[in-house]
């Protein structure tokens, strides 16, 4: 009822604002991005500017950068939980089987070392390691990560002895080398090296792999700062191919995917991003300066350059209103950046202040929050911030809109709540059109699959996934895992009735 | 079993007890009677008022109602029950409220049902069970004749009381016993009142339901013509619950934040079937051309306002067994004509339909008459206009939902039918495909045969490699939806709403009612 | 240099608001014309002329027409899966009265949302997009206004009026008399979480009768558009609703529903000192949807009544006509011989369709092996007869003041609008000339 008070204000402001043109074909995809077809948005904009029907200026640079932003945040997503379903998956069949084939091992290693369980990881691939009974090419891989693995655990010597024991011609192993050589910030020109020299020798023979050497020669573009080459590498990559189909005979048939794809992919579509951002925060002023610059911050964050991430935080808190949200977003980050490097009570600190000054409003407690959990603090560190946000809000009586169930929801499935995770997701979708990605943020049913599977109500979880893969290439690998997983777990008895 | 639960205790309020929850639906109740009632919503009410040995919680994990604990044997051929104790009957006029439940009332109901005479159709779906027999006042042993996988999902049917079954040893539904006027069971919900077929049905919380009482007191079932009607009773605040809203009055119930909407998939999809008896059926480049001809996006857009999702083999998007790789066939009318023409089909008759001498493509299709009257009459209108444009004739022939199954089941008089399968979890389509089971009653109506879908078959019954199943399963797909026996069209979502004054509404997509203990009204809002 | 902070524009089709001068215009205030009412008893009922008011392409269905009393307008709702509309047409006259096939021209989108999309900087977070429901829409009996029901994307379904011409007075005088709150060129006439819906206008303009949900279970309610009143008319605990004024504007027919099946009542003398609720139709068949014949003296309705008296047997509907006096019997099987039509197509809101001659009504019917063919039926001879349109599933019949017939039917997928031409009407566009 209010609303319409709000209403004649936002009239004002838009007259104002509409002083401003927006080309017509920069309107149109921006439309498309608000109904979450990414690609396609993308897609309009690089045409318009190829025909030269519109400028490369502040306009399309600020709406491409923003429409990479939101697709990078959705395989960053997906990248997290296919991993977690991957990994659950193997297990399962491991768990299953007496003797598990060694492909299962190593691939539930490799998922080990990419969710940070570098003991188990290597625990396992040693396993493989000594083994002889997969291919050469996979044999290498497993070294490679074995490597890896012993790398992160700070026994660097293993590693690189491991290392020099990678044979030069397997394409898979070798390059998945140079991979973790920009991966693990040992040596990203060599890196680069290596897996281009990977990629063009592959390009002439056809391996099933192709992808993998494609993204890692991406990312190890990406992580000499090559932005724009890392991205045109990838494009149009078809992210749902196995790296690896496993046949025990004609009638037993396991995929397995690399687990890197959709991280790295990621990370190259927040590096074109900060490509088309990064400018903007010093050619323009004001708001458009000012959200830049957070993005262009968080996502320097993703892609673990904290030193970038943090100086474009700071520039994001002088360019904003200290009412607005981008200062309490860019505060956040800030805050969050502390606490992955170490900086606990200084973390802390900033983010309790923070939480004091917007004291009263839940939506903007809420939006703290979520920048908390997108940065990938660890839960433990800010339990008791956390806890104490969360009776807050369930406290105070506010008309929650949809967003703010949703992130309801984030906050309960970081903390673990899984039920309440389930209830404020579920109640956050579009009941109408549940599946459909034009009205449910992907990013968020994402999240609200993956709780499914984790509550094992498997054909909710599914019939989301389905949906995104309709429209989004790399939902394929969380598919498979969460049907396998859901093929071990069913428990009907047969029956079949016609209606 | 797709299951989820919106639970709303969250807030700090205890959960209240009290209240009335009044629910609409469309038409009346046929026979409030387990083992005889085949619609829904008999089969809704009696899920309140009704127990049975068993039932699936929202997490999939099976838990005992009336039996307490269970125990399967090794070569998982006898399952033996103990019976919970001190279970009462709810209270009948004539009656103390005193009947203890026993294994009596378990053998009994079994042996009624199982009866060749009694008018059901659970026979065939307890057909694995050797013989039943009673140990004791609260044991009960199942001797099956082969093993079945998770076969204590099966125990399901609802138990009635035997001292009011006493001289019938089979049920034709005409006989005067209490029970059809007024149903006693150890459901949750006793019932009290019905006075005649056109008004509501009250039940009342049975105060010693074994597993705790209900915390709604009241609920009541009212019967309406029309299904807006419903939709805007719901609005006005007349009913609290609707059970099946129509695909439009979903928008416009969404549109009052009031309410809640549940969404539930049943694992199940709709699909037109075809009679490989018909030597022009049997054709495979008949078949595919018809799947060709038709738009199912169109129609799942129009008719059904899009809520649901395209398929392209014989499972539902949500079952493990889907194969990501298959898409459904395109909507290509030049694609049937050349797959007709090369089929043989090119000459026509006065009537533009498609002819290879004296085989015309014209045929009969028989399709239920159902409430669902209209959305059928709209798939199928389009379904004949599609395949006119491509030169084939369909002609409707409407029955009886008993007529319709003889038709399809039992004399297999038909070409083409338009219906839904609705599975488990298990997924098994053995039944629908296995050239074992053409035949009188048998679920494969269409006579398709294909030994290498046999033999793949067969392999995931003999196989307990969960991994080698779905690669079969996927490898069936692939093969089912070339080979076309159905053309599949799509599953749908299917939508209850209710007034959020109502909490913890928990939805079991088949059975409805299962989880209704633990709903709730709020204090300020009961009646 | 762009603005801060939210800028979701609210993009709302249609005019904008006309001030005018409101003494002016109750000077100008037209008297009443006189109609020219055809001979109807010596035409010959025929149906003419079928065509499709829109283009057939377009995934979207189409409901609900409603012609406006003078024949110039056509609205109908558009349901589509982001979003559910009203379109409002105009009918062009054909040059000549030969040609009786005429085109039509949209002319107003009514839709109350806010729109997203196409600013540079928008809420900083995607947010959701809340879609508007528009619904429910008829017009006022004279001039160009009209109410319909939406919830303008907020959550709560509210009465709002509007008009297809700028310079409606009744209207314009609506607006002044009660200032309600503007949404673009709309104004909202009630305001209450729960819904406030299927409003009537009163024949002569000045009343509103519409049912509530703000007693907790359904209730009609009276707005009065020259004073703001708002009374409520209906104090049972069962649901009130679907309510229909009589043609001299004295009465209110409507469906309540209870225990049992719904029942037919109507408030006689509505607004006055003797004002008062009477049963019409209460046995154990359903009963909805009254309809008040256009001389006032029958109102028909639907009814479940089948001779195997089963009253939820739902594929059957039927049509009964009794007269409006309340001289017929409320139950029983003296009853019966007011049941005119059986299986029937019973629709959401229209209700019976009358020809202006309030002898015929025209429905489509329930007859399994066809798609809901449309029949005309002499209420005097109890005689039907097809009409062939060659169109199939077939609803939504209505009929205007002067027998222009309106109706949905299923074309290539997808629901569409067509009026067909009548000679009732042809006669009366000649006496216009």
């Amino acid at each position: 009822m209010k609303k319409w008070i709000i209403n004649t204000l936002i009239f004002v402001f838009a007259a104002a604002a509409s002083l401003y043109p927006i080309p017509k074909e920069i309107e149109n995809a921006l439309k498309l991005n608000r109904i979450n077809h990414f690609d396609e948005a993308l897609e309009i904009i690089e045409q318009a500017l190829n025909e030269e029907k519109i400028k490369p200026d502040i306009t399309s640079a600020y709406t491409t950068g923003r429409i990479l932003y939101r697709k990078g945040e959705l395989y960053r997503e997906a990248a997290e939980l296919n991993i977690l379903t991957n990994i659950g998956y193997l297990l399962q069949i491991k768990e299953r089987e007496k003797d598990p084939a060694d492909e299962i091992k190593l691939f539930l290693g490799i998922g080990y070392f990419y969710n940070n369980q570098y003991l188990e990881a290597a625990g396992i691939l040693n396993q493989v390691a000594e083994n002889d009974t997969i291919n050469d090419e996979l044999h290498g891989l497993a070294l490679v990560y074995l490597g890896a693995s012993y790398y992160k655990t700070g026994e660097k010597d293993k590693a690189f002895n491991l290392w020099t024991n990678v044979d030069k011609n397997n394409m898979l192993a070798y390059s998945t080398l140079g991979y973790l050589n920009a991966y693990l910030k040992i040596n990203p020109s060599e890196g680069e090296k290596i897996t281009n020299e990977i990629l063009k020798k592959a390009e002439v023979s056809k391996v099933s792999y192709i992808n993998t050497l494609r993204v890692n020669y991406a990312y190890s573009l990406l992580s000499l700062g090559r932005f724009n080459g890392a991205y045109k590498v990838l494009s149009g990559i078809d992210l749902d191919i196995p790296i690896y189909i496993y046949r025990h005979d004609q009638n037993k048939e396991i995929r397995f995917y690399d687990p890197a794809i959709l991280g790295s992919y990621s990370e190259v579509l927040f590096g074109e991003s900060i490509r088309n951002l990064e400018p903007i925060v010093t050619a323009s002023s004001g708001e458009l300066a000012s959200f830049a610059s957070y993005y262009v911050a968080q996502m320097y964050l993703y892609l673990e350059n904290y030193d970038k991430s943090l100086k474009y935080a700071l520039k994001a808190r002088k360019l904003s209103v200290s009412s607005s949200l981008t200062m309490i977003r860019a505060v956040a980050l800030e805050g969050s950046i502390k606490l992955i490097l170490g900086k606990e009570r200084r973390g802390l600190k900033q983010l309790s202040g923070e939480a004091d000054r917007i004291h009263g409003k839940p939506s903007s407690l809420l939006e703290m929050l979520k920048v908390v959990i997108s940065s990938g603090v660890e839960y433990l560190l800010v339990k008791d911030l956390v806890g104490e946000i969360e009776s807050f809000i369930y406290e105070t009586e506010w008309k929650r809109t949809r967003r703010d169930t949703a992130l309801l929801g984030e906050v309960s499935f970081f903390s673990e709540r899984y039920v309440k995770a389930l209830y404020y997701l579920e109640s956050a979708r579009d009941k109408g059109n549940k599946n459909k990605i034009e009205t449910n943020d992907p990013n968020f049913l994402l999240k609200l699959s993956y709780v499914y599977y984790r509550k094992e109500y498997f054909p909710e979880s599914l019939e989301i996934l389905f949906s995104l893969g309709k429209r989004f290439s790399g939902m394929r690998p969380l598919q498979d895992a969460v049907q396998s997983v859901y093929s071990y777990k069913q428990k009907g008895s047969g029956e079949a009735l016609i209606e | 079993m797709v299951l989820f639960v919106i639970s709303g205790a969250f807030i700090g309020f205890a959960q209240e007890s009290g209240g009335t929850l009044i629910y609409g639906e469309y038409g009346a109740p046929i026979r409030l009677v387990p083992i005889l009632a085949n619609d829904s919503i008999s089969i809704r009410l009696i899920e309140l008022i009704y127990g049975s040995l068993v039932y699936y919680a929202p997490d999939g994990e099976i838990k005992g109602d009336l039996a307490e604990r269970w125990e399967i044997s090794k070569d998982l051929k006898t399952v033996t029950f103990y019976l919970r104790e001190n279970v009462l009957w709810h209270p009948y006029p004539g009656g103390k409220g005193t009947e203890v439940f026993s294994a009596e009332d378990v053998i009994k109901t079994y042996k009624v049902m199982m009866h060749s005479k009694t008018v059901t159709s659970l026979q065939s779906r307890y057909s694995f069970v050797n013989r039943v027999q009673k140990v004791d006042d609260y044991t009960v042993v199942f001797y099956l004749k082969k093993p079945i996988l998770n076969v204590l999902g099966r125990f399901s049917f609802k138990i009635l009381p035997s001292f009011l079954l006493e001289k019938f040893n089979f049920l034709r539904g005409d006989e005067d016993m209490i029970l059809y006027k007024h149903p006693v069971g150890t459901g949750p919900y006793m019932f009290v009142s019905r006075e005649g077929s056109s008004s509501e049905v009250i039940l009342k919380a049975y105060e010693r339901y074994h597993l705790g009482i209900p915390k709604i007191e009241k609920i009541i079932m009212r019967p309406f013509a029309d299904q807006n009607i419903i939709t805007q009773t719901l609005l006005y605040g007349g009913i609290d619950l609707e059970i099946r809203v129509p695909p439009r009055d979903i928008a416009e119930i969404q549109g009052d934040s009031r309410f809640e909407l549940i969404p539930y998939s049943a694992l199940s999809y709709s699909f037109f079937g075809y009679n490989l008896r018909n030597p022009v059926l049997a054709i495979k480049e008949v078949r595919k051309a018809i799947s060709y001809a038709i738009n199912r996006q169109e129609m799942l857009g129009s008719f059904f306002e899009g809520k649901g999702q395209l398929i392209s083999g014989p499972f539902a998007p949500g079952s493990w067994a889907y194969n990501l790789d298959i898409e459904p066939f395109p909507f290509s009318p030049e694609e049937a004509g050349r797959l007709l023409d090369r089929a043989g089909f090119t000459e026509r008759t006065k009537q533009g339909i498609r002819k290879r001498g004296s085989y015309s493509l014209e045929f009969q299709m028989v399709v239920p008459i159902s409430k669902e009257n209209e959305t059928t009459k709209r798939v199928i209108l389009a379904f004949q206009n599609y395949l006119k444009d491509v030169g084939i004739g369909v002609e409707i022939v409407w029955l009886e939902w008993k007529a319709w199954t003889e038709s399809v089941f039992i004399n297999h008089n038909f070409d083409i039918i338009y219906a839904d399968w609705l599975f488990d979890d298990s997924f098994d389509i053995s039944s629908l495909f296995h050239s074992r089971e053409i035949g009188r009653g048998r679920n494969n109506f269409g006579a398709y045969k294909n030994p290498e879908v046999d033999a793949l078959l067969d392999e995931t019954r003999a196989t307990l490699d969960v991994e080698k199943k779905r690669t079969i399963y996927k490898h069936l797909h692939e093969i089912l939806a070339d080979d076309t026996p159905y053309t599949y069209l799509w599953t749908l979502t299917n939508y209850a709403a209710y007034n959020r004054k109502l909490r913890r509404v928990d939805v079991h997509p088949t059975r409805f009612f299962t989880y209704i203990r633990d709903w709730y009204i709020y204090e300020e809002e009961q009646k | 240099m762009l603005l801060a902070g939210c800028t979701r524009s609210v993009k709302v089709e249609g005019q904008p608001p006309v001030e005018e001068e409101v003494d002016i215009l109750i000077e100008v205030e037209v008297i009443p014309e006189e109609e020219i009412i055809p001979d109807y008893d010596s035409i010959e009922l025929e149906i003419l002329n079928i065509q499709l008011v829109e283009e057939k392409a377009g995934s979207y269905n189409s409901y609900n027409p409603q012609v406006s009393f003078n024949e110039e307008y056509i609205a109908f709702e558009i349901s589509h899966e982001m979003f559910n509309k009203i379109y409002i047409y105009r009918k062009i006259k054909p040059a000549s009265t030969e040609d009786s096939g005429y085109t039509f021209e949209k002319i107003q989108e009514v839709h109350l949302e806010e729109s997203f999309g196409g600013e540079l900087i928008e809420d900083f977070f995607e947010s959701f997009i809340q879609e508007s429901f528009n619904y429910e829409f008829t017009w006022f009996p004279k001039g160009s206004s009209f109410i319909f029901t939406s919830n303008a994307g907020m959550g709560e379904y509210n009465l709002f009026i509007g008009s297809a011409e700028s310079d409606d007075t009744s209207f314009i005088r609506i607006q002044h008399r009660l200032k309600p709150k503007s949404f673009g060129s709309y104004f909202m006439m009630t305001e209450d979480v729960k819904k406030d819906g299927q409003a009537r206008v009163s024949p002569d303009g000045t009343r509103i009768v519409f049912t509530s949900g703000r007693t907790g279970n359904g209730d009609l309610y009276l707005l009065d558009l020259t004073t703001g009143n708002l009374k409520r008319l209906t104090h049972s605990e069962y649901t009130d609703f679907f309510p229909r004024w009589s043609p001299d504007g004295k009465d209110i027919a409507f469906t309540t529903g209870g225990k049992q099946a719904h029942d037919i009542h109507v408030i006689r003398n509505v607004g006055k000192d003797n004002e008062r609720e009477e049963v019409l139709i209460k046995w154990f068949f359903d009963d909805v949807l009254p309809q008040y014949s256009p001389d006032g003296e029958k109102i028909s309705f639907y009814t479940t009544y089948n001779e195997e008296r089963d009253p939820f047997n739902t594929k059957r509907w039927g049509i009964m006509i009794i007269p409006s006096d309340g001289s017929a019997p409320e139950a029983g099987n003296a009853l019966i011989e007011y049941f005119h039509a059986s299986d029937v197509i019973k629709d959401n809101i229209q209700g019976t369709a009358w020809f202006p001659d309030s002898t015929h009504i025209v429905f489509a019917k329930n007859i399994d092996s066809d798609y809901n063919p449309i029949y005309i039926y002499d209420i005097e001879t109890r005689e039907e007869r097809f009409v062939k349109t060659d169109t199939n599933i077939n609803h939504d019949i209505t009929v205007s003041s002067h027998g222009l017939m309106s109706f949905r039917a299923q074309v290539l997928g997808w629901d569409r609008v067509f009026i067909a031409s009548t000679t009732f009407y042809e006669e009366y566009r000649k006496g216009l000339n």
